[in-house]
């Protein structure tokens, strides 16, 4: 290894804990981030088919689209001060995995094959994954899918290659706007409350940060600076890691078994009459 | 009133960016973006086939109804815009109608690009008849409004 690039190769060895702050009101809608994601990791087209949906023809964040740019037309509003005419609001935002702190695939995966790396993604290990589909069903937000040719499920890698050799994700780099901004994550949510600050002091009294540190999820490691309701950017306002119903779920296995048992018991003791006094009969005449 | 614009999608000239897989499944196909207003006036559907045709062509393309276009208020009259994207062809990953078709050939000095970008066209739902057919129905318009 050269000696400019830091060796990140173990974790405690000088790794940055990083994340995304995807910035929706810098996003232009170029889609020079699904183009950069796909070409920098191999990942192929996954139909030609118009949809219709405004700009958005990919339909959403899956196996085969790790950065999707989401298209949200709004009502048509009178413009700034009232005297230009009305404009229709048009926003677009670029979704990626979200790297929670509490990883519902990465607790789902009963192979190992979801990993934390020392940067604090979530990385899929494609040569261990076995196809199991336990991490779709347990992401919160939708993202990681299982890819219809081989089975195996496929996310956003956190482009771990690139972060290795101390580059940042080909997402970031590509965006002509900054619109998706990449760094230490705490610098970076430093960064977004600034951002949230100018754009109030603009007018721009919507704007939020979206990153859910109080609920199960504790937080990602991509979090968005959105305006108004998160569910019109297809983010859940309340997303929660489905091992939080674990407790509840063996406290009501155990309470039925309990029950189960009681039941057997009380069958058993509680028996007809002429069966259990033929049993005393039978062991009385023994006497 | 037909305006044509390029898409971000869409480098340079079309055959640049329709036979690139990663660029063509953004845009895969022509669309002609009208306001609900245009869109009930003349019974056109989102995601169905309009018609657009001037006197020098006829193309079709899929409908999208958006309020991103406004209808505007022009000297006493409604005047509707026909958004029209232009990039496709008859080769590519993803084939389409020729948007430039419908313009007269007016190159810019500097890049020689085509540099008309609005005039006026008709635009009616479903899809334009196939060869010779189509001709004559260019004509029969043609007719119509003379």
């Amino acid at each position: 290894m050269s000696a400019n690039i830091p060796d990140f190769s173990l974790p405690g060895s000088g790794a940055r804990t990083t994340a995304f702050l995807t910035d929706s009101t810098l996003c232009i809608g170029c889609k020079a981030c699904e183009v950069a994601c796909k070409e920098w990791n191999g990942v192929a087209e996954d139909g030609l088919n118009w949809s219709g949906f405004s700009y958005d023809n990919t339909g959403a964040v899956g196996a085969s689209t790790w950065r999707h740019v989401k298209f949200v037309e709004g009502e048509p509003q009178p413009g700034f001060g009232g005297a230009a005419g009305e404009v229709s609001s048009w926003n677009f935002s670029s979704d990626v995995c979200k790297h929670c702190e509490q990883a519902g695939c990465l607790e789902a995966c009963p192979t190992g094959s979801i990993v934390r790396t020392e940067f604090g993604g979530v990385y899929v290990q494609p040569d261990v994954c076995n196809g199991c589909s336990y991490c779709v069903v347990s992401c919160p937000f939708g993202v990681i899918q299982k890819n219809d040719s081989d089975g195996r499920a496929f996310k956003c890698t956190f482009c771990y290659d690139r972060q290795k050799v101390g580059l940042q994700p080909a997402c970031a780099k590509a965006c002509p706007t900054e619109s998706i901004k990449f760094g230490e994550i705490s610098e970076l949510r430093l960064a977004a409350q600034e951002r949230v600050k100018e754009l109030h002091s603009r007018g721009v009294h919507d704007a939020q940060v979206y990153d859910p540190v109080d609920t199960s999820v504790e937080g990602t490691h991509a979090f968005f600076l959105i305006r108004g309701d998160p569910r019109t950017y297809n983010l859940p306002p309340q997303p929660e890691v489905p091992t939080i119903y674990l407790k509840a779920g063996w406290r009501a296995a155990a309470l039925g078994s309990a029950a189960l048992l009681a039941g057997s018991l009380v069958a058993f003791l509680a028996s007809p009459k002429g069966a259990r006094s033929r049993q005393f009969r039978s062991r009385g005449h023994r006497q | 009133m037909l305006t044509t614009y390029r898409l971000t999608e869409h480098h340079t000239a079309g055959g640049m960016t329709r036979t690139l897989s990663h660029l063509a499944e953004l845009q895969p196909e022509l669309f002609t973006e009208v306001s609900p207003e245009l869109a009930a006036d003349i019974g056109l559907e989102h995601r169905g086939w309009a018609t657009i045709t001037t006197p020098r062509g006829i193309i079709q393309a899929r409908v999208m109804v958006t309020t991103r276009m406004r209808p505007m208020w022009v000297e006493g009259r409604t005047v509707h815009q026909v958004g029209l994207p232009y990039h496709w062809g008859y080769k590519g990953l993803v084939k389409g109608d020729v948007t430039n078709d419908l313009l007269a050939i007016s190159e810019e000095p500097n890049v020689r690009i085509m540099e008309t970008k609005a005039l006026v066209c008709n635009i009616q739902p479903g899809r334009r008849p196939q060869g010779q057919a189509a001709l004559e129905e260019l004509q029969e318009q043609m007719r119509r409004v003379a």
